[in-house]
Parts: structure tokens; sequence; C-alpha cells
């Protein structure tokens, strides 16, 4: 009889807590789903997209990059350029940390030199130190101004100095307070939420900081924070993430493949907004070797494509197409010639190049998106560029077609992000002769000179037309099959006011609120 | 079981520890990929120097056979290293994960148990009835069907439609429990509120159904036909003939002998439910120590990925064990 006490007993608490309402939830308060935690909640260290779009709700930067907005003074009152490598950024007075503490120059030169000298940070160097641009000291100067000296001209200086950027402005204190590693779990920021909890794995919750001094000064509203809690869930799954929005669980959710927007979109519950990435992909051709040494090859192999074809119908429209390798919200984004899908020139070009009967080749990529690649390989196979798919684990790929000593391999489906779109993150590493991203082996004495000269030029006109002549030559000499930019896709409940998706990811809540 | 029989297993432990740091070792070193390039990425503003100082950092600089010297040292003295991508002790980040894997798997089990031996036994009793057909059915199905789609149909349903039960997660957004044994279900008795302590169950019902519904359909038939077998036992027939109750006769002297099989295979199973949750804490963004190692391996962070593997062979061995003492503790036949 005990047994059965205790059965019915279990029995009980199942049915109650299955009929139980879910905790209702307060009406200012909104959940974000995420598809992975952040490694850490340190503003120093991590170079991590997830913490990143996280950590610009706790701690502001000098400056605040919005679209259309690149260089928003957040923490500034004041910013003068002395001469092309040296600033002066003149800090408010009124900004408060979540402790109470008062924002002062100690703590501004702190955050600096934790960021940008070597193993500053518990004996090893910021990972994010290459992002916060060429500094080579920092000087107090005055009561409130920190002097900004540089090595090279650094035309996307404010954009460095940003949550984007490599500077969040740290409590010295309640870091030293905080010891050795202390920062990766707990936060004081400037920022319009402070952090409440982090659950690793599940969830961190942030809330309204109400001494926060209001951000910039635009775009209005200025002041604290509508909402008054923000989660991030992380939910890894795209079905759960989905299904977690349309139960009403989560308001905002993150990285949602193109295949399940009907699903959104049919709901009613909530509505599908995307907005241009920062990645461009595009197929690597290696230009050191038969076939694609030959300038017809590549060329053949871009009129081979119908890139219209695969947005509209694998990627569901969800991409814009590009001719180079600028996104279209880039600086100094520019109309190039388009390689039209022409499969007869391609055969010509094809035959011009000696490869009347065609050439057997190999596509590299990465697992996720095998099967771009494959409609990819059947259409230049089409034309008698055979080639054969073969797939890869990331981690295994790129450093093969990152070894300039070597360039043994064929064609690679990749890509490359520049999320501040600025050329300088993703033009030098990708084309300048032997640099970081160049897996194509591309190289071009006109474009190294161009470029170079744009990467510090801080005349902006003279800048914008460097690149934009470099791109010119890049769409011509086609190291690369040009593809597209896809969108970012999020789904958003209907209750959300006031918030939308950015280029950088960054997911920016001062804003936001909820309908009641 | 006497006193030596135990030293002689946690001897044995030794070698076997040692060897699976070594295949560990030895498999991440060998699979190629750089955590640093992939910690990197294609991300720009990164120079060659700076990838030099991440690598020293990290300790890739150092020979293969150093690094794996001054792991196990290090391990010896209860230091596993610092996480790569974290940059926080393994340790610390292991700790943090494991009660919520645990538990999950702990609550499978009973899920599994709570289907399972009622269906054996039933199905055993009247074997070749209807029911006994579709447990069998039920059974083939659960082993087929996998853990992905079982758990994504099983949101779909009671989550989206009915709205019953929570999507995914451990606890509700708006509720924190405080951490004390970091088993929720126990903080939060502790913390004497029973309404949490029914929202984690609430989230825990799904995750455990799905995790345990393989388990279940492996046990119903090892149930089922262990219990087959004692019931057509002497022993069994001369109970029914001394005039016992059928049903006592059936729990008392068939399912207990034919619980020998059954409790090895869970001992044996809850080994491979602890590391086989990955799927599930995915799904369920289940907050356990598989996610842990899924993110570990795939950005090559070797301390985590080496310390998780040989905390999960520490599991299997112990699981092992269990199995052996309530073997012995079962069945009064067998002395070890």
């Amino acid at each position: 009889m005990s047994r059965r006490l205790v059965t019915s007993a279990m029995l009980a608490v199942l049915t109650a807590g299955a009929l139980m309402p879910a905790i209702s939830v307060h009406a200012a308060d909104l959940a974000i789903g995420v598809a992975a935690d952040p490694v850490s909640m340190d503003p120093a260290n991590h170079r991590d997209r997830n913490a990143q779009s996280l950590l610009g709700n706790i701690y502001d930067g000098p400056f605040m990059r919005l679209p259309g907005a690149e260089r928003l003074p957040a923490l500034l009152s004041g910013w003068v350029e002395v001469d092309p490598l040296t600033y002066d950024a003149t800090f408010r007075t009124d900004v408060k940390f979540h402790s109470g503490d008062t924002m002062t120059m100690e703590d501004v030169k702190f955050t600096f030199d934790r960021v940008l000298n070597e193993n500053a940070l518990d004996g090893k160097t910021s990972a994010r130190k290459g992002l916060a641009g060429p500094i080579v000291s920092t000087e107090i100067v005055g009561e409130n101004t920190l002097r900004i000296k540089l090595s090279d001209p650094y035309p996307t200086l404010p954009a460095s100095l940003s949550s984007e950027g490599g500077i969040q402005i740290v409590n010295k204190s309640f870091v030293e307070a905080a010891g050795p590693g202390g920062l990766a779990t707990t936060a004081d920021g400037t920022g319009p939420f402070k952090l409440v909890s982090w659950s690793p794995g599940e969830r961190v919750v942030l809330e309204k900081f109400a001494d926060y001094y209001g951000g910039p000064a635009e775009p209005p509203p200025v002041g604290p924070a509508r909402l008054d809690t923000v989660t991030f869930r992380t939910i890894p799954d795209t079905s759960a993430r989905v299904a977690a929005l349309l139960a009403g669980e989560i308001d905002i959710a993150t990285e949602i493949p193109p295949f399940l927007r009907p699903q959104i979109e049919q709901s009613g519950i909530a509505d599908v907004v995307s907005v241009n990435g920062t990645r461009t992909f595009f197929v690597t051709l290696n230009n050191t070797k038969p076939p694609f040494n030959d300038i017809r090859v590549r060329q053949a192999a871009n009129h081979a494509i119908d890139r219209a074809l695969i947005v509209d119908k694998v990627l569901e429209g969800t991409a814009s197409l590009v001719n180079g390798i600028l996104s279209a919200d880039s600086f100094a984004a520019s109309e190039l010639p388009a390689y039209a899908f022409d499969p007869e020139l391609s055969k010509k070009l094809l035959a011009e190049a000696g490869f009347a009967n065609g050439v057997d080749v190999v596509l590299d990529v990465q697992g996720p998106f095998k099967d771009i690649a494959e409609v990819i390989a059947t259409q230049l196979t089409e034309v008698g560029i055979r080639a054969t798919v073969q797939v890869w684990e990331g981690s295994v790929i790129t450093p093969i077609w990152a070894d300039k000593t070597k360039r043994e391999r064929d064609m690679y489906f990749g890509s490359w992000g520049s999320a501040g779109l600025d050329p300088n993150g993703i033009f030098p590493p990708m084309m300048r002769t032997d640099d970081r991203g160049n897996y194509s082996g591309f190289t071009n004495a006109d474009v190294d000179r161009l470029v170079t000269a744009a990467m510090y030029n801080s005349n902006s006109e003279e800048r914008a037309k460097q690149f934009q002549e470099a791109e010119a030559i890049v769409n011509k000499e086609a190291p690369l099959i040009f593809l597209w930019v896809p969108q970012d896709i999020y789904g958003v409940s209907k209750r959300v006011k006031d918030w939308q998706p950015i280029p950088s990811s960054m997911i920016y809540m001062h804003r936001a609120t909820v309908a009641e | 079981m006497n006193l030596r029989t135990v030293l002689e297993r946690l001897l044995q432990l030794i070698p076997v520890l040692l060897g699976v740091a070594l295949v560990v070792f030895l498999m991440m070193a060998l699979t190629p990929g750089d955590p640093v390039e992939i910690m990197v990425g294609s991300d720009d503003n990164v120079t060659p120097e700076q990838i030099e100082t991440m690598r020293r950092d990290l300790g890739l600089h150092l020979p293969l056979h150093e690094r794996f010297f001054q792991f196990v040292l290090s391990a010896l003295r209860g230091d596993f290293g610092l996480s790569f991508y974290h940059r926080r002790p393994v340790f610390d980040v292991l700790v943090e994960r494991l009660p919520a894997t645990i538990e999950l798997s702990i609550a499978a089990l009973f899920v599994a148990l709570a289907i399972a031996i009622p269906c054996g036994v039933i199905a055993a009793v009247k074997r070749g009835s209807i029911f006994d057909k579709l447990a069998t059915t039920a059974a083939v199905a659960g082993v087929a069907v996998p853990n992905f789609w079982l758990g994504i149909m099983l949101i779909m349903f009671f989550a989206v439609q009915l709205g019953w039960l929570p999507v995914s997660g451990q606890t509700p957004t708006t509720l924190n429990i405080p951490h004390v044994t970091g088993f929720l279900l126990i903080d939060s008795l502790l913390w004497g509120r029973p309404d949490a302590f029914l929202a984690v169950l609430r989230h825990l019902a799904l995750p455990a159904l799905t995790l345990g519904a393989a388990l279940s359909a492996l046990l119903m038939r090892v149930t089922r036909s262990a219990m087959i077998e004692t019931l057509q036992q002497d022993y069994t027939a001369f109970a029914i003939a001394k005039g016992l109750p059928r049903r006592h006769v059936i729990i008392r002297h068939a399912l207990r002998n034919a619980m020998i099989p059954v409790v090895t295979v869970i001992a044996l199973d809850f080994g491979s439910l602890l590391s086989g949750s990955i799927i599930t804490e995915t799904i369920f963004s289940w907050p356990g120590v598989g996610r842990v190692l899924i993110e570990g391996v795939t950005t090559r962070n070797y301390p985590l990925v080496q310390t998780t593997v040989l905390m999960f062979a520490v599991f299997y061995i112990a699981a092992n064990f269990i199995a052996d003492m309530l073997y012995v503790a079962i069945n009064p036949r067998v002395r070890l």
C-alpha cells in the first residue's frame, strides 16, 4: 500500500506540474534566444560574437556604432584630432558604474592599458588588442582628457573605440578586487543594463541600470533602458529556438535558417526580420596553378554559376549578390559589373584557355555548406569544369588553404567576415599579396599599392576611391567566384517594439521595449 | 565483497585512466586543426605575432610529449589546466555543468524504469497477447527513433501545440534557484519553494523522456525475456503449486530473479546515459557536460576534452563497479 501511495503521489505531482501555468513573465521583461553561450564576461578577454553582442548592453565604450551613424560619442564629451597620429578624447564626468562608483580617468586609462599592453591581462595579452587600432600610447592630459597616439594614421579609430572594437570601460577598483580571472564571470560596467546572474549553458539575466547616464545623444530616446530585465537564453538547436519563440518563451530568436522562416511567418505570433550580414561568401580559386592560373578559366567559372537561382531556391532569397568582396553596406562599396550567367560564354572561354575537353577539379567545402557547394559543382560541371565536392571539417581544411607554401588544392567554398563593415577588415587580408586571408594566391602590384595606401588614409573620400579602384581590378581579375552576402535572420515576437537587428550582430536593448 | 577485491579494483583504475588519458591526448593531437586559428577564425585585424603570443600562452609551442607529461603531472595535483576558449580552469567549467547532466541522466533512468519494468513484466506474463505485441513493437520503435527527432516532436506537441510543458532550459527565466548542491530538484526543496520544485520537474519531463526512451525500450525487452525465463523455472511452478498468490509469485519470486540481467544492463548503460546526453542537451538547451564536450571538440579545446573524457571513463568504471556490487546483493549465488 505504501508503494501505491508513492505512485499516486508521483502522479499527482506530475499532473499538477503539467497543468500549472508557466510562471508568468513581467510586462517589461524580454528574453532573447541565442545559439551559444558567451565564452566570457570579460570585455577584454574574448573574440566571440555571442559575448560581444551581449556585453554591449553591460559595457559602454567611448563611441557607439549604429547603422548609418559610425561614430556616436557615448562616454565622450569631446573628440579632437590634434594631428593624424594624435587624438584627444575627453570623457564625460557624470557616468556611474553599476556598483555606484563614478567613472574616472583612472578607470579609462586602466581599461586602455588592459587591452593594449602586452601581458596586461593576468600575464596574458588581451585577445582584443588587434581590434583597438594601432595605438602606441595613451596619456591623461588635463582633467578629463586622454591623449591617444598612433603608429600609423587610422581613419576608423572611432569605430575601434567602441563595443564592437576593443574598448569598453571597466571599473579599475572592481577589477582589482575581483582578482585574476574575476571579470570572466562578474561585471561592473557603465552600460544600460547590469549583470544579475549567469547560469552557464542556460542563460544570462540583465537588469535595468537606473543610474545610466543615458547613452549617445542621438538617436532618441536618451535615458535609462525601457525594459526592466533582459535575458539571453542559450538554445543551440535552431528548431528548438523557433519552438521557444512560438511558445512565447522568448521574444527574439537569432540565427534562423531560411527554411524555418515560413513557420515563423505563418504563426501570427512573431515576424521574420532580417538585415544584411557582414560576411561575404565566395569560392576561392587557386590562382597559382592550372587551371585557375589562367584568367579566362576564372572568368569562365564566374559565368558558369547561376547565382540568382541558388539564392532563390537554396537560400530562399535571404542573400544579396556581390560582384566583389565588399558588402553593399560596407564603406567604399561600389557598383561593379556582374558576371552574367552564360554557360556558352564559359565554354568558349574554357576552349580559348586550352580546355576544350573540360578539366577535372576538386571543390573543398565545410560540412554545413555541402548542399550549396553541390549545386555550384553541378553548374561548373555543365560547362566543362568537372568539379567533385570534398567535404571537410573547417578546422582541418582552413589551415591547408592558409598555408602559403603549399597551395595544392583547386577550389574552396568559403567566406570572410568584416564585422566593422570597413574594407580594412576584409580587403587587406584577402587581397594583398601573401596576406593572412589571401588563400587564392592572388597577387597584383596595383591592388597592393592602392589597398596599403587606403588602409592608413585619413581622407575618407580619397580612401573610398582607392578601395573602389582596387575592387574594380579584383572584379576584372576574378581571383574568386563572387557570390553573395547572406542576411542575418531573426524571429521577433509581435510584442517587441523599437528594436531592429544591425549588421554587426550586436543586440542592443537600450531602446527596446515590449507591448503591454 | 571483501576489502581486498575493492582495493584491487581501485588499483586497476590507474592503468586504465593513464591509457584513456594517452589515447585521448594522442587523438586530439593527431586531429588536424589549430585551436588558436579556430579561436581567431576568419576574423579581421589579427597579426601573426598575436597568434604566436596566443599559442605561447596556451602552451602549444611545447613538443607533444612535454605537453602530455605536463598534463598528467598537473592532473595528479588536481590541476586540469585552463580551458582555452573560456580562459578559466577546466575543472571549474565542468563542475558547474556536471550536476545538470547527472540530474538529467537519473531522471531519464527513472523514466526508463517506470515504463520498462511494468511493461516488460506484463508482456511476459501475458505473452502473445495484444499488449505483448504492442509493447514489443513500441520497443523496436523506441530503439529505432533517433533522439533529436523524438525531442523535437515532443517539443512541438507538448510545448508548442498544447503548451503544457516548457520548450527548453532547466528553469523558468524568472526563477533563480540558489545553488547549494547544483542539483536543482534538491536545491529547490532546500530553498523551501515547492513551486520551484514543480517548475524544475516540468522542465525535466521532456528531456528525460527523450533521453530515457531508447533505454526504456532496451530494458523492456530484457525484462520481458528474463521474466519469461524465470516464469518457466521449477521454483516458480513450485511456488504457484504451493498455493501462493500469483501476484506474489510474479513479483517476489520471478521478478526478483529476472532483475539480475536488468540491473547489469542498467549499470552498463548508465555510463552511456551520462555521456550520451549530448544530443538531448543540445535540443533542450540543457546546461550539461555533453554540450561542453561538443564545443570543446570543435574548438580543439585540448584540456577540456581530455578532462571530460577522463571523467566519463571514471563514471564508466564506477558504474561497472556498482553493477558488480548490485549483482551480489540481488543474487546471493554470486560471490566476488
